[in-house]
């Protein structure tokens, strides 16, 4: 435009007074001493003064301002009160759980640490006293319950009892005690003459004692509690040692059993004692929907009979969706046990099944310890009573003692008696349910059947879906909380300005 | 009593104080009317699209920050307003049939002015019609148009330059 220092855009801010200071005056004084800037502002001055011809009329009367309602702004805090609460709560749902679970977690790590601690220390323990029984060299007993019920393989010795203290007489007296009982004992279990047992034990007796000492702390810790003397816990596993050699006693010799006992029963239960494979009671329970029930029950005798059992009990009804029910309570030997149960299971579909089996030798070998005591005491009783030296205060009191006495070993004998049946037959409950009678017999339920077994599924999908929904805000609902915390902090600071803004900009 | 500046009013405004948005009202109503006048046909339209403007600025209130001029501010809700005004219309009606002349004007002169800004560039029209009419200074023009100030310079000197060739003619007639 021109070669001015001046340039041309600057004299329209310079009619502005748009330039600074500085600038401005050096503009004014070129344009004093320039005719063509001079020019050039008066005519941008000419077209300035054009354009402020055109004036628009005033704003309409009718033009008032907008009705403000301002809606009273609440006291601002310098921290917001609401965030804070949010995450006061949250943190004191959280330590308030971590205040429960944490101290229950710590205990059941304790429990277990401690209870692990507790068994590898009697492990320890059992080990190196087992290896002290067994002879040298010999392996130490395996770790299973029937080896720990099998007698110690050793030379059958009846050893002689810890008699710490003891005079010389009072030994011999507590020696021969030891070896009563033992005989008894071995004579109670096996119905092997008494005397014959004690013969063959006294004449072994001759055996290390230090070896009877730690084998009858052995079988205490093994067997556990309930045992009085040591001496009658481990003539109990002498006796049970002899019976491995003994003969198969006969229905006569048995003195095991009381005179109303089934013969086949003896026979069943001495056959188990006098193997000593196993002390175990065993008991099964099976549940079995069958289609065809009459059959069913026909099939249970049947499998019942050719394993050698009996029926204990038996009881027919209906459920409440009526369903025929039979409840069988069976008596098989332990040794046909698993076959029955195959049998039983094959009968139909199984819906429910548990075999337990419960440890007998302890409760058994006490029972028969505490009935050779109390046989024992009956007899010097009677003996006492024989001498009638005393007064006859005193003679009644021994009679009162030996009735109390013969009613203790009847009840002895009996809780035996049951004990050894449990271990000589194995227990099974057997119970048949019919299946559904429409499906069998073809029959099409009804529609009010219908309708009441979809709104039956209904309801339970609807449990399920709430209990799903309740599983799922359990488990993120923490997270949920905090997240939805957290985006409200940030709405608050950062997308609530920016979106007025925009709103702003927009209109 | 010293009167409070735009920026006070409003920053009153802010704190609830209804007078402070009266003032302010009074101050720019015409102002703002005539800047959307000369966009708008109708005078009612124009009297609506100003209450919104007024409406807009009650409503962001709490969107104004102090370090911002308030001027500045309020032209910028009306430029936008007037944009989105545009949307609904013809683009090649710029400017209104019905310029909206004051009373006592010279209609034929009003006519020249307003055919001849609508002869040049949108944009060195929005920045003569900012500078000319509402006296906004060029950092201010910069702020509502959101441009550089060496960008309103320039196109106000073309704006004024082109303005000058289509006004000659009629300035020779009138000599």
């Amino acid at each position: 435009m021109n070669n001015h220092l001046v340039e041309a855009e600057e004299l329209q801010a310079w009619l502005d007074k748009e330039l600074d200071p500085a600038r401005h005056e050096e503009v004014t004084e070129h344009v004093a001493s320039c005719r063509e800037c001079a020019t050039l502002a008066e005519d941008l001055k000419q077209v300035s003064a054009a354009l402020q011809q055109w004036e628009v009329e005033a704003a309409p009367d009718s033009l008032r301002p907008p009705v403000v309602i301002l809606e009273e702004k609440p006291r601002r805090r310098w921290f917001s009160l609401r965030p804070v609460l949010a995450f006061a709560g949250t943190a004191a749902i959280i330590l308030a759980i971590a205040a429960i679970s944490i101290p229950n977690l710590m205990r059941s790590k304790m429990s277990s640490e401690q209870a692990a601690e507790i068994a590898r220390n009697r492990q320890t323990e059992m080990d190196a006293l087992s290896r002290s029984v067994n002879q040298p060299g010999a392996p130490p007993p395996a770790d299973s319950p029937r080896a720990r019920v099998a007698p110690p393989a050793m030379e059958t010795s009846p050893a002689k009892p810890k008699t710490f203290g003891l005079s010389a007489s009072q030994k011999l007296e507590k020696d021969t005690t030891a070896a009563e009982e033992s005989a008894d004992i071995a004579a109670a279990i096996s119905g092997a003459p008494a005397g014959a047992v004690m013969r063959d034990s006294m004449s072994k007796r001759a055996a290390s004692d230090e070896a009877g000492g730690i084998a009858g702390r052995m079988e205490r810790e093994r067997l556990g509690s309930g045992i009085k003397t040591s001496t009658r816990r481990l003539a109990s596993k002498r006796a049970m040692t002899e019976l491995k050699s003994a003969p198969q006693p006969t229905d006569a010799e048995a003195g095991l059993f009381a005179p109303t006992v089934d013969a086949l029963q003896r026979r069943k239960l001495n056959e188990a004692v006098a193997r000593q494979r196993s002390m175990l009671a065993y008991q099964a329970n099976l549940t079995v929907e069958v289609e065809n029930f009459t059959e069913a029950k026909r099939e249970v005798r049947k499998i019942t009979r050719e394993a050698s059992g009996y029926l204990e009990q038996s009881n027919l009804g209906f459920r409440r969706d009526q369903k025929a029910t039979a409840t069988y309570q069976l008596r098989v030997p332990p040794e046909k046990l698993e076959a029955t149960l195959d049998q039983l299971r094959a009968l139909g579909r199984v819906t429910s099944d548990r075999l337990t089996s419960e440890e007998m030798t302890d409760q058994l070998l006490d029972l028969a310890a505490r009935l050779t005591n109390a046989r024992a005491t009956e007899k010097r009783l009677l003996l006492v009573l024989e001498k009638r030296t005393g007064k006859v205060r005193e003679v009644l009191e021994v009679e009162r003692e030996i009735s109390r006495t013969r009613q203790e070993i009847e009840h002895l004998d009996a809780r035996r008696q049951a004990a050894l049946l449990r271990v000589a037959m194995a227990s099974v409950s057997v119970t048949l349910i019919e299946e559904n009678n429409e499906q069998i017999q073809g029959i099409t339920p009804g529609s009010a059947r219908r309708l009441l077994k979809a709104l039956g599924e209904g309801f339970q999908s609807f449990s399920g879906m709430m209990l799903a929904l309740a599983l799922f805000f359990a488990r993120w609902g923490l997270h949920l909380l905090f997240w939805s915390f957290v985006g409200r902090l940030l709405w608050r600071w950062w997308l609530r300005p920016l979106t007025r803004t925009l709103e702003a900009n927009q209109i | 009593m010293k009167q409070r500046s735009d920026e006070e009013l409003m920053l009153d405004f802010k704190r609830g104080e209804e007078p402070a948005f009266r003032e302010l009202f009074a101050r720019y109503k015409n102002p703002i009317y005539g800047y959307i006048r000369r966009r708008v046909n109708d005078p009612s339209r124009a009297e609506d699209i100003t209450q919104d403007v007024f409406l807009a600025l009650v409503k962001n209130r709490n969107g104004y920050e102090v370090r911002s001029s308030f001027r500045t501010y309020l032209y910028k809700i009306a430029h936008n307003r007037v944009i989105a005004e545009y949307r609904k219309r013809k683009p090649e009606d710029p400017l209104p049939e019905n310029p909206g002349a004051a009373p006592g004007s010279d209609p034929l002169a009003v006519e020249q002015v307003r055919e001849a800004l609508g002869q040049i560039d949108g944009d060195q029209r929005e920045v003569v019609l900012l500078r000319e009419y509402q006296g906004l200074s060029y950092d201010e023009i910069a702020a509502v148009l959101e441009i550089p100030v060496g960008t309103v310079r320039s196109r106000l000197f073309r704006a004024k330059m082109a303005l000058r060739e289509l006004l000659a003619p009629s300035w020779a007639e009138g000599a």
